[in-house]
């Protein structure tokens, strides 16, 4: 008999978009063991495989959501919504296979480390969790002409959306903006509202004339305790490097000032 | 316009943190608090680091004196009243101002506010509260809030700042009342334990309270803390850990910092510049300090009368496993968990993983590895199913050598001196403190030097 073809879905690069290809391939009954999910973007093709393009549809989304929550586990859910956004291409793969031994399995599917893409996703899913709780902290808003916080961070994982819910939940009465250079991102909060996601609208670099008056006033404050708290005594710069890498420092815009000002006292 | 007002903050802003650098705690943890509608904030209970300074410390509260105009004039203190020192003092107001515009542009995870004693400790007691109670209902601040408690403070108003704020800490300052007699003369041991012993009752008072009433305000839910100064009086390592321990116990605090004395001020009475604690010293204690709280050591199993300081070379845990070798080895798939922490390179995470995971089958050598056991420190302490990872004597000069193989990064000057002393051991196998004369050199290996 002849061999089945292997047939790629081809998703978009995101939680929607993987979930959306779930929800096609369970309902083709293809087969498990003959499908594959796999990012749209930078896919090598190959020759031997069919190929189907699948669009984002928010319905099927959200029922095959529903379905991880109430079949597996929310902590599971919770999971595959971060590993989603992981920067790793072949991801999708993983959560695809993650949820056909999760249905079988139930709750106890996070127990099963052994298994190549179970241990996958949940790695990805810890990865990604770091890198919030730093930027947590090392997201740096501005202050622009109309009162508006403006924050740039450029990560190495899709973090607005998580990043979003923790902000929402600590600046609720302000009007912010948190944008991701790298992926042309943005959360645009409104005061006392749920903050939304906008994708492809690029930022260009903010000039001196957008910030508010005081905006370069308490930049500078804050220059100046951030060299008034450290120990000379005690300095230590690679722990601070290693503590707060300069991938982040780009972003966080007292850096470029520090050398600036570190300058001037030297001149001093 | 303005500008002359604003340039006073920075100078003042620039006195006041850095008057308040030595101070130890930077932490944001032991809270987890959901914003609300309205104001602005929330906690984390796993704190946020926002920066890290030139010493590598995390950088995550506001941590700032109300004012440097200090009575006493403790030998130890930069901000002593013999001391030649710009003085400044914020108001209530700017302070408020400073920790809203930095917490806004999430600079900060909250206000860590202390003070010199300006006039007397009520007066600056009253000036703390009023700061923190502006920031708390005028502009709704709902993130953290550490504030010292000043010793001398009448109690209602230690119990009025208390019910605004999430931690609380008063600094025990020395380890022993002999050297606060010396070093701070103004300062005594109960003036000191009177608010931290205040605040330990009221946090169990409001435990009982939020018990029968949800919604009963929390009085300092972070718990509190305190910390002293190592190394400025001649006081041992065991001293020291005794001191933690009888704090532990006796005022239920969440935690005790160590600072490693920096000589600022020139004193008789204390240590020399240039003879700082090394921050090894430091480090050994916050070491033992974990030991005591979460792994059901005591202090007199780390150190007694007769060896009152850490080991150098060793951490304390693979100090004591060393000397009480005839408590292992453990047998990984039947030990208590008290028993799994004893063992060096098996911590609290990897100890709770054990537990769970050999219910489900005996574990072997690899499975610990994948549950994050340092196997190269724990496998001479330790059995799998009654067997030895592969054999090793139960000897003390053996794995002492090999953990110092493994061991942690030491300072430069340690590391040298460690590896002459490997080389000697290894020469001649027997313990030498001394290096061999010429004469004994000349016998041994023929050579005239």
């Amino acid at each position: 008999m002849e061999e089945k073809k292997t047939r790629v879905y081809l998703c978009e690069n995101s939680l929607e978009g993987i979930l959306s290809a779930v929800h096609e391939a369970y309902f083709s009954r293809y087969g498990h063991p003959f499908i594959q999910i796999q990012e749209k973007e930078n896919y090598n093709y190959n020759f031997f495989y069919d190929y189907i393009e699948t669009d984002v549809d928010w319905n099927k989304a959200e029922s095959v959501a529903d379905s991880i929550i109430h079949k597996i586990s929310m902590e599971a859910w919770n999971i595959i919504k971060t590993a989603s956004m992981h920067e790793r291409s072949g991801k999708a793969q993983d959560i695809y296979r993650f949820l056909n031994f999760g249905y079988q399995m139930g709750r106890s599917v996070l127990d099963y480390l052994q298994e190549d893409h179970v241990r996958r996703v949940i790695y990805d899913s810890r990865t990604v969790r770091r890198e919030t709780d730093r930027l947590m902290g090392f997201t740096r808003f501005q202050e622009l002409k109309d009162g508006t916080l403006f924050g740039r961070i450029g990560p190495k994982h899709n973090q607005v959306p998580l990043l979003a819910v923790h902000f929402e939940d600590r600046l609720p009465e302000e009007r912010w903006i948190l944008y991701d250079e790298r992926r042309v991102i943005m959360a645009v909060h409104e005061k006392g509202k749920k903050a939304f996601l906008m994708k492809g609208q690029a930022v260009s670099d903010l000039s001196k004339v957008m910030l508010s008056r005081e905006e370069l006033q308490i930049e500078s404050w804050w220059e100046g305790f951030f060299h008034a708290i450290g120990i000379k005594e005690r300095t230590n710069k690679k722990l601070q490097q290693q503590m707060m890498p300069k991938y982040y420092q780009r972003y966080m815009n007292f850096s470029s000032k520090m050398t600036d000002y570190e300058k001037e006292k030297i001149k001093i | 316009m303005g500008y002359g007002i604003t340039d006073e903050i920075q100078r003042k802003l620039e006195i006041l943190a850095d008057a308040a650098k030595y101070d130890v705690a930077c932490t944001s943890s032991g809270v987890s608090r959901k914003g609300k509608k309205v104001g602005i904030g929330n906690t984390v209970s796993g704190g946020i680091c926002h920066a890290f300074s030139r010493d590598g410390r995390c950088i995550s509260l506001l941590k700032i004196l109300l004012s440097n105009d200090c009575i006493y004039d403790c030998a130890y203190c930069v901000n002593r009243r013999s001391n030649d020192n710009p003085r400044a003092s914020f108001s209530p107001e700017e302070i408020c101002r400073l920790t809203i515009e930095f917490y806004r542009r999430n600079y900060i995870e909250g206000l860590f506010l202390s003070s010199a004693v300006r006039k007397n400790p009520d007066d600056t007691m009253e000036l703390i509260y009023e700061t923190v109670k502006k920031l708390r209902e005028e502009y709704r601040f709902h993130g953290y809030i550490h504030v010292k408690a000043i010793p001398g403070a009448s109690a209602d108003l230690i119990d009025k700042t208390g019910f605004l704020v999430d931690r609380m800490s008063v600094n025990l300052e020395l380890p022993t009342s002999e050297g606060l007699k010396k070093l701070a003369p103004a300062k005594t041991r109960e003036k000191i334990l009177r608010p931290m012993r205040q605040v330990q009752n009221q946090i169990q008072a409001n435990r009982n309270d939020l018990v029968l009433y949800k919604k009963a305000p929390a009085f300092v839910p972070a718990g509190q803390s305190t910390q002293m100064i190592v190394g400025a009086t001649p006081d041992t390592d065991y001293e020291i850990i005794k001191v933690s321990q009888a704090l532990y116990d006796q005022f239920s605090l969440k935690r005790v910092f160590y600072s490693a004395y920096v000589a600022i001020n020139n004193d008789k009475k204390l240590p020399a510049v240039g003879q700082e604690t090394p921050l090894l010293r430091e480090h050994r204690l916050y070491q033992a300090d974990w030991l005591l709280r979460f792994y059901g050591f005591r202090a007199d199993e780390l150190l007694s009368k007769e060896k009152p300081n850490f080991n150098v070379l060793f951490d304390p845990k693979s100090n004591w496993a060393l000397s009480h070798l005839e408590f292992f080895p453990v047998e990984v798939n039947q030990a208590s968990y008290y028993d799994l922490l004893r063992v060096p390179g098996i911590g609290t995470v990897s100890a709770g993983r054990i537990m769970k995971a050999r219910k489900n089958g005996p574990l072997s050598f690899s499975d610990l590895k994948k549950l994050g056991v340092v196997l190269k420190r724990a496998l001479y302490f330790i059995l799998c199913s009654g067997k030895q990872m592969y054999p090793v004597p139960m000897n003390e000069d053996y794995i002492a050598r090999n953990l110092l193989d493994v061991s942690e990064q030491l300072p430069e000057a340690i590391r040298e001196s460690r590896n002459s002393y490997r080389q000697l051991s290894l020469f001649d196998d027997f313990h030498m403190d001394l290096l061999p004369s010429e004469k004994e050199n000349f016998l041994l290996t023929g050579k005239q030097f």
